[in-house]
């Protein structure tokens, strides 16, 4: 049967593993290496490394730390920011990152989807959607890595992901940044409405607390997986603890 | 010496630094000429069928057909071994007779760790319990069964994890990306005779 994926967000800027509370005023918490291999030995299921540096600053991201990193690790891990070429996506699989994921970038070109799509396959390309709710609506944000830069891109968040799943994206990562580096759970509402929407995976973020909050939105909603930074990095519950409470509640967790 | 075949498109550089870390010897192969010697050869891939047959050497993929070695193709290496795609129209090696289909699940691609229940045993299944997860990343897939030692379920349907016939060997799931267990399977295939 498919386990359902725990997955560690590590932002990293400049060369660091850093973590922001509401996207804002980041901390250094340490080196790359160091973090990715000690939640591969805890028990994560994939790591996903968020350059948001690189983004903003219309930088791609530099690969000597993903060959280091792929050489280190033997568990899947993607690589976001800054990819806005086949060249960049191309550069970054190579070096042997099992998936890379466009955000900002793709909402500027949305045919680069599908180049990346057709080039590498679906399964090379996630999408990042980060969403605020405006009135009732989730809209979608662009060029969150830098709050000097932020902004709303108009479009809904559901028919971004669509058109996104359209375009042959493989796999959807929603993050509700109300919920970002605040830990008072995932955004149940809106991610149960848009995975129940989509027929590609959807991977849950921003919010993220307590194991409660892994058990709410694997019960209560269709996601693949689950994505949280801030609370592992801290300690706060140990991703075995987390697998343990799932499996309690018949979600099936991949143990080691 | 494994031969590692690289085709530009490929998961070349994962797969190499798992046999690293089993430190099995290897070398990496771009065509016909390179395959001499090899007493084993890894066949990875990602990407596209198409893509993968446009990107590969003529002569190479004449001469994958008659290989005597053990062989082992990962992912969409695995698949090319089949004699046809529903993911493209060019023609595989055809060493394991039958075609590749699309999964046909609700939720598509199928991604994530996966238990594969082994059949019988084999060395290449050595040390690894039956039900052990691995990482698989894919839409399609072998469902007529035919050829497996692995069998793996998503939603609702069965396909091929692990194929053998005579010394072709096939994977669905990524080993170099599957932890442990993974490393486990190369080092079985790395001691195959």
């Amino acid at each position: 049967m498919l386990k359902k994926r725990i997955i560690a967000c590590l932002d990293v800027k400049d060369g660091k593993v850093v973590k922001g509370v509401k996207f804002k005023n980041h901390e250094i918490l340490g080196d790359i290496l160091e973090f990715a291999k000690a939640y591969s030995d805890a028990g994560i299921d994939e790591l996903v490394f968020y350059d948001i540096t690189a983004s903003p600053r219309g930088e791609v991201v530099d690969t000597q730390w993903i060959k280091k990193l792929s050489n280190v690790i033997t568990i899947p891990f993607s690589v976001a920011g800054g990819i806005s070429t086949l060249k960049d996506a191309e550069n970054v699989l190579s070096s042997g990152a099992e998936k890379i994921s466009v955000n900002s970038m793709a909402l500027k070109n949305p045919e680069l989807i599908t180049e990346i799509a057709n080039r590498f396959g679906s399964q090379a390309i996630v999408v990042g959607i980060d969403c605020l709710k405006k009135g009732d609506e989730y809209r979608v944000f662009q060029m969150t890595g830098d709050p000097k830069l932020t902004s709303c891109s108009g479009r809904l968040s559901i028919d971004w992901a669509k058109e996104a799943q359209e375009r042959g994206a493989g796999e959807i990562v929603l993050n509700c940044m109300d919920q970002d580096g605040v830990r008072r759970g995932y955004d149940l509402f809106h991610t149960k409405y848009l995975a129940s929407e989509l027929t590609i995976p959807v991977v849950a973020s921003g919010g993220a607390g307590s194991v409660q909050d892994f058990v709410d939105i694997f019960t209560q909603s269709y996601v693949s997986g689950a994505l949280a930074a801030s609370i592992f990095h801290k300690g706060l519950v140990s991703i075995k603890s987390i697998k343990e409470s799932l499996k309690m509640n018949n979600i099936p967790v991949r143990m080691l | 010496m494994i031969g590692v075949i690289d085709t530009g498109l490929s998961n070349y550089n994962s797969v190499v630094s798992a046999l690293e870390k089993i430190q099995a010897p290897y070398k990496r192969v771009q065509n016909s000429d390179e395959l001499n010697n090899c007493g084993k050869i890894i066949f990875p891939g990602i990407g596209s069928w198409d893509q993968l047959s446009k990107t590969l050497d003529k002569k190479l993929v004449n001469d994958m057909k008659s290989l005597k070695v053990p062989f082992l193709g990962i992912c969409l290496g695995m698949q090319f071994l089949y004699e046809e795609s529903g993911e493209g129209v060019t023609p595989g090696l055809g060493v394991i007779p039958g075609a590749i289909t699309k999964l046909q699940t609700h939720i598509l691609p199928h991604m994530g760790w996966n238990s594969v229940s082994l059949l019988g045993d084999d060395p290449l299944l050595d040390e690894i319990e039956c039900g052990a997860d691995f990482y698989f990343v894919h839409s399609y897939a072998d469902q007529a069964k035919d050829f497996s030692i692995g069998m793996t379920q998503v939603e609702d349907i069965w396909f091929s994890s692990i194929v053998k016939r005579d010394n072709y060997y096939g994977v669905q799931f990524h080993p170099e990306r599957s932890g442990k267990v993974g490393l486990q399977l190369l080092l079985n295939f790395s001691r195959l005779s």
